[in-house]
């Protein structure tokens, strides 16, 4: 086999697929984004140049998408760095052995959960009347309180679940990396009277922290494609509390609209919005690095 | 011996020859489709035909038949179509009309005649219906007796008796539908809607939705929401809390019923009553809601497999099929009069049921529009009574008139008027 087949029999196949799943269905999505395509009518759809991103930037509902997308991105990410980072240490100074090993085992579990699966366990625990968190609440005389039915609680209740999945996965990722910080370096500031607090924020995190940041990144991208969690818990519900922005592109595009178009130019929209945000943090990732 | 070899070859190729014919059928699930696919093997054997269902709730199954239509993908060769989306399939032209296709011999005038004109747009029927709903009032039996409380005929007497049963987190007075969506919340609040004198549009077609009469049966509907379970409930939330025996009064559709009859399912078989729906202040009303299989007129069909699906269509119609249905514990959805009538009907339920459904057959009328945009608009709705509830269940602030007013605006600008 020439290198030349070599590198077709394994290129082919995977551009093939590339172009199939990503680069056709982006190349369509630009196409309609900039038509009217509506498939409640049999019209032919005609060419409206930017008018869908025009018309996005003055509906409300879109505002409130892009709003509750960036909430429940920051909601999301910095509530899972906070746990891993507070829960961490506690692991790395108390737990030696195979207890660490079971607390990293355990961290793991709930993202080993199918996200829908997790999904429609959370919904049925935060049930008003048939929810264990309500009953357990009331055991001690709270409650009953309203979690995903409450416009101003249905957000932060979706954010809780994706930080019990992801944070604990980064926290055991964060155990595992102080694991790695040299003992020369921990006793040495030891030796010199560091106390616990600044051991860590002066010298413990700022060595893992440039080594977590890819984690960040993978939580930031996971984010942001919460469509099948949300969409179990309450549906971008009540009213559009918790609609993101590619649930909103969902309902007007397949949902009840059928606007394909419009649909399109929003998720191009996200498209856009993530590659920015995804460069600019590469970007930040290199020159902490060098 | 040879001659007997080769017979059984020629029936075996036969049969095969015979099976290639397939169509394909969107379905939803429900009840009555899972004990008719019981039968299909049934039909497929007598007609030489391969059946593929693909089940998607309602609103999947809404949005996905659209988009198979629209896009002229054509997978499906029956859609499965209902009186809110009906207008938007008859309109484009994405159904063959009904007396076009339905084979002669399952008799399409046995069809009850308001059933086939709420599967009609502009006059031209294009859905042979299979099931029917409408509203009937379900309540305890038991707990109204305790309270010495007479059976509610008014919506003002029905709020007091849900307010005197209320009692949570042991009990809720009532559970009524919350959850946002065309066919949900606001399929729900139509009839109450009506029953206090509004309307969604007016006779020129102008969403008038906002209206104080609309505001009033807002109100009230938010009272009921108060005291159900949840804010949000779907009619499935609904139907199990008043089956295990948590709820005192509900007024929903009649098609779950069975599952109350059987005491598998339902705490409260000895202990319910049921009557017809209270009346508001404009007059009692019912839902009327049918559901229904249509032939794609997108699909690229041979002459062959239009006439299989045709043949489908009308076999899963039939007077047969209906009473098989009575006799398999799904007999209140039908949709030919002379099922509604026959003693296998009358075996199948109790005398008191009975006579509420033929009362509810009175009262029964179209509460929502027929318009190709009746879903966008429903929905949007939907979203604004949703946040209405779930604010007032939240005992936070909320503006009824400023919610439907935004939604009217959307109606508007959605009509293109």
């Amino acid at each position: 086999m020439t290198k030349r087949q070599f590198f077709l029999l394994f290129m082919v196949p995977t551009f093939g697929c590339l172009f199939l799943f990503a680069f056709y269905p982006l190349g369509t999505a630009i196409y309609y984004s900039l038509h009217d395509w509506d498939m409640r009518s049999s019209a032919p759809m005609s060419f409206v140049g930017l008018g869908n991103f025009v018309e996005m930037f003055q509906d409300p509902r879109f505002l409130n998408a892009l709003k509750v997308s960036g909430q429940f991105l920051a909601l999301t990410v910095l509530g899972s760095l906070a746990l891993a980072f507070l829960v961490a240490p506690l692991v790395h100074e108390t737990a030696k052995g195979w207890r660490r090993h079971l607390a990293i085992f355990v961290f793991i579990l709930p993202a080993v959960l199918p996200r829908i699966g997790a999904a429609y366990m959370w919904r049925l625990m935060y049930d008003p009347s048939l929810g264990i968190i309500n009953y357990l609440l009331s055991l001690v005389g709270l409650g009953p309180y309203i979690f995903l039915q409450n416009p101003r609680n249905a957000l932060p209740s979706i954010a809780v679940i994706d930080i019990w999945q992801w944070g604990f996965l980064l926290t055991a990722l964060v155990v595992i990396l102080l694991d790695e910080v040299p003992k020369e370096v921990i006793e040495a500031a030891r030796l010199d009277g560091a106390s616990a607090l600044s051991l860590y924020t002066r010298i413990m995190y700022p060595l893992v922290l440039p080594l977590s940041l890819p984690l960040v990144f993978i939580k930031m991208m996971e984010s942001l494609r919460s469509f099948d969690f949300i969409f179990v818990l309450t549906a971008g519900g009540p009213g559009i509390a918790t609609e993101t922005l590619d649930m909103y592109a969902y309902w007007q595009g397949m949902g009840s609209s059928g606007r394909i178009s419009y649909a399109s130019a929003m998720s191009l929209f996200m498209v856009v919005m993530s590659i920015v945000l995804v460069t600019f943090l590469w970007k930040a990732l290199r020159r902490w690095h060098e | 011996m040879r001659k007997v070899l080769l017979a059984a070859i020629v029936a075996l190729t036969g049969s095969a020859l015979a099976q290639t014919v397939t169509i394909d059928v969107l379905a939803q699930p429900r009840e009555e489709w899972t004990l008719m696919e019981r039968y299909i093997p049934e039909f497929e054997e007598a007609y030489g035909v391969k059946v593929n269902l693909t089940y998607l709730a309602e609103n999947e199954r809404r949005s996905r038949s659209r988009l198979d239509a629209s896009s002229g993908a054509g997978q499906f060769d029956v859609y499965y179509i209902d009186d809110a989306n009906v207008a938007e399939f008859g309109a484009n032209g994405w159904l063959v009309p009904l007396h076009e296709f339905y084979p002669e011999e399952f008799d399409v005038e046995g069809f009850s005649p308001a059933l086939v004109g709420l599967l009609s747009y502009e006059g031209v029927a294009y859905g042979a219906p299979f099931m029917t709903e409408g509203d009937l009032m379900f309540y305890r039996k038991d707990l109204l007796e305790e309270r010495g409380l007479d059976v509610p005929t008014t919506l003002d007497e029905y709020l007091e008796v849900v307010k005197a049963l209320h009692d949570p987190p042991r009990q809720y007075g009532t559970a009524t539908r919350g959850l946002r969506g065309s066919g949900m919340n606001v399929w729900r609040f139509s009839p109450y809607l009506k029953m206090f004198g509004g309307s969604f549009f007016d006779e020129d077609g102008a969403p008038v939705f906002n209206s104080p009469e609309a505001v009033r049966a807002v109100e009230y509907y938010i009272e009921l929401i108060k005291h159900s379970p949840s804010p949000t409930m779907s009619w499935s939330d609904a139907m199990d809390a008043f089956a295990a025996g948590r709820v005192g009064i509900v007024t929903f559709a009649n098609l779950k019923m069975d599952t109350l009859f059987n005491p598998d399912s339902s705490v409260v078989v000895d202990r319910m009553g049921y009557a017809l729906p209270p009346a508001g202040p404009a007059g009692q009303i019912s839902t009327l809601s049918a559901h229904g299989l249509g032939l794609s007129a997108v699909a690229d069909m041979t002459p062959e497999e239009r006439e299989a699906a045709a043949n489908f269509i009308g076999w899963f119609t039939s007077q047969t099929s209906e009473l098989r249905k009575v006799e398999g514990g799904q007999g209140l959805t039908n949709a030919r009069t002379a099922t509604f009538e026959s003693q296998a009907f009358a075996d199948a339920y109790p005398a008191e049921y009975g006579e509420a459904m033929r009362g509810m057959l009175q009262i029964q009328e179209l509460t929502i529009a027929q318009i190709p945009q009746w879903n966008e608009i429903g929905d949007y709705l939907g979203i604004k009574l949703e946040e209405l509830f779930t604010a007032a269940y939240a005992n936070q602030p909320y503006d009824i008139q400023a919610a439907l007013d935004d939604a009217v605006a959307f109606a508007n600008r959605a009509l293109g008027r």
